[in-house]
């Protein structure tokens, strides 16, 4: 049996009710570990932001 | 304090097309907005990709003169697209760096053989380290583990916020493939996960 495998299934977790089964194994596994995900999001430094804005006002 | 302030109501409403306009228009303070929505979703993209803060920082400043070249030279013509460009931009950075400096992370099967490589990650871990900061270096690690073209697509979707059809044309496949390249990772991170597990269960 083809599996399917929507674009929204990642995209719009939260906002689906029901779920179609075959997704389901991805989906679980995706609340999962998304928090751990999020843990290892980081910012540049503000010495390179800095770097930016200077060369962004520069004329 | 940080060097990006927090702009006006007015200005966080607007689109980012509408922000480029503001810029190409003269105001340069709406850069800081763009660097505010987009910085955290570009840098730890950047970042996971080539597994290095100082060239992260390197890549991310590179990235964004780009940015601010291309829009000051009005070649820009993404039609609101902004973060996905930006986005192409970083990942075309990283990858001549990685050929540059010919050492790119090995290509392995799409059908993830080699996650019980994580048993050797698991033997590196310094045994004194925080649990939660342990956590992150493995979870950073298992995402390294994984074959190029799934990181990629985990990285995109996950952290750059992309949707599937944009990392599909960035990457140059199917909506499918790259559909079936994410599946494909989260996947081969469970598998990882459970073997991890195991291993702590039998210390």
């Amino acid at each position: 049996m083809t599996k399917t495998f929507t674009l929204t299934t990642f995209k719009n977790l939260s906002k689906k009710s029901t779920l179609n089964s075959k997704d389901l194994p991805e989906h679980e596994l995706y609340h999962q570990i998304k928090p751990k995900l999020d843990e290892l999001y980081r910012n540049p430094s503000e010495e390179t932001i800095e770097k930016i804005l200077n060369y962004a006002n520069k004329k | 304090m940080g060097f990006i302030k927090q702009a006006p109501i007015s200005l966080q409403q607007v689109s980012d097309q509408e922000l480029i306009s503001l810029y190409l228009n003269g105001d340069e303070t709406v850069i800081q907005e763009l660097l505010r929505r987009h910085k955290t979703k570009i840098f730890t993209s950047i970042y996971l990709l080539v597994k290095d803060q100082y060239l992260a920082e390197d890549i991310f400043q590179d990235t964004f003169i780009k940015v601010i070249n291309t829009l000051r030279s009005g070649r820009y013509n993404e039609e609101g697209k902004f973060l996905p460009w930006v986005m192409r931009i970083a990942h075309n950075l990283v990858i001549d760096y990685f050929r540059r400096e010919k050492r790119a992370p090995t290509i392995t099967s799409a059908d993830g053989t080699d996650v019980l490589n994580l048993i050797q990650i698991h033997e590196e871990s310094a045994e004194d380290r925080m649990l939660r900061e342990q956590t992150h270096v493995d979870l950073r690690k298992m995402i390294h583990h994984l074959p190029d073209e799934q990181k990629e697509v985990l990285i995109m979707r996950h952290y750059a916020d992309l949707s599937f059809k944009e990392i599909a044309e960035l990457t140059g496949v199917s909506i499918n493939t790259a559909l079936g390249r994410m599946r494909y990772a989260l996947s081969n991170l469970r598998k990882m996960m459970n073997i991890k597990e195991v291993i702590v269960s039998k210390e």
